[in-house]
């Protein structure tokens, strides 16, 4: 009976450190993003992707499936 | 008497509860453990493509097809900016212009390179070896422009060699599937 109670305790404790670290990971690359992000942001859209014809043009035959994707990602 | 039974059998029904609680949570453990060392290693897989990115032959072509780009750069915008009568119009000049300062075997070679290397990535996304977001963090935006940029010569590559599927895992994965580019 004991023996098992301390398998749990181990099998719990265990976990819980997994748990704790992983959170921990996840919040880090999480405050990464954010910092990327607020650096990204006075940049124009422009400037992320290097040059684009469809920001000067929308009507070329490329940009049309480039407008249903970006619709799509913002729904 | 009946008391300490009563506590035995207790006991009895506890530890084969328990048996089972611990084989559910070594179950669930080995699972999360299992699944958190499969994302890792697509992670790991996927920065190996950016590293390769950065250090190959691959930056270098990538350089010079953004300096073409450069280098043409007012031509460009001009005729993006000029009026024209349809669309038709509009994609016969680009297609034209982009075919021009694309003939060159040296530019053809860079091109190859990065849509292949493009297009490398999203297969490995495609059959789970390597993680979309982070692929898609960091190649998304060169892959997108320079496949709008230079989609005339992808056409023209499908036409010549009469195979549609000429990058199309790279125009599907970062571009979009839609209709028919090369109409």
């Amino acid at each position: 009976m004991l023996r098992v109670m301390n398998i749990v305790f181990i099998l719990l404790l265990t976990s819980t450190t997994t748990l704790a670290e992983t959170t921990t990971r996840d919040q880090g690359s999480n405050n990464e993003n954010n910092d990327t992000h607020a650096k990204k942001q006075p940049k124009k859209k422009a400037d992320d992707r290097g040059f684009d014809p469809c920001l000067f043009n929308a009507s070329l035959a490329v940009c049309q499936n480039n407008k249903n994707s970006d619709n799509e990602s913002s729904k | 008497m009946n008391f300490l039974i009563a506590n035995k059998n207790i006991a009895d029904a506890l530890k084969s509860w328990l048996g089972v609680l611990t084989v559910f949570l070594a179950g669930a453990y080995t699972l999360f453990e299992y699944i958190e060392h499969k994302q890792s290693v697509r992670v790991e897989r996927s920065l190996g493509y950016v590293e390769h990115y950065r250090d190959s032959n691959t930056a270098e072509a990538k350089l010079s097809l953004n300096q073409l780009l450069a280098d043409n750069q007012q031509t460009l915008i001009s005729l993006l900016n000029s009026h024209y009568a349809d669309e038709t119009e509009l994609n016969a000049a680009f297609n034209k212009l982009i075919l021009s300062i694309t003939r060159t075997p040296a530019v053809q070679r860079n091109l190859e390179i990065t849509f292949t290397f493009f297009e490398e990535a999203a297969i490995c996304v495609e059959h789970e070896l390597c993680d979309k977001e982070v692929i898609q963090s960091f190649f998304l935006n060169d892959a997108k422009s320079l496949f709008n940029s230079f989609y005339p010569y992808v056409c023209q590559l499908r036409k010549q060699w009469k195979n549609n599927t000429v990058y199309l895992k790279l125009e599907n994965f970062y571009v979009n599937p839609g209709k028919d580019i090369c109409q």
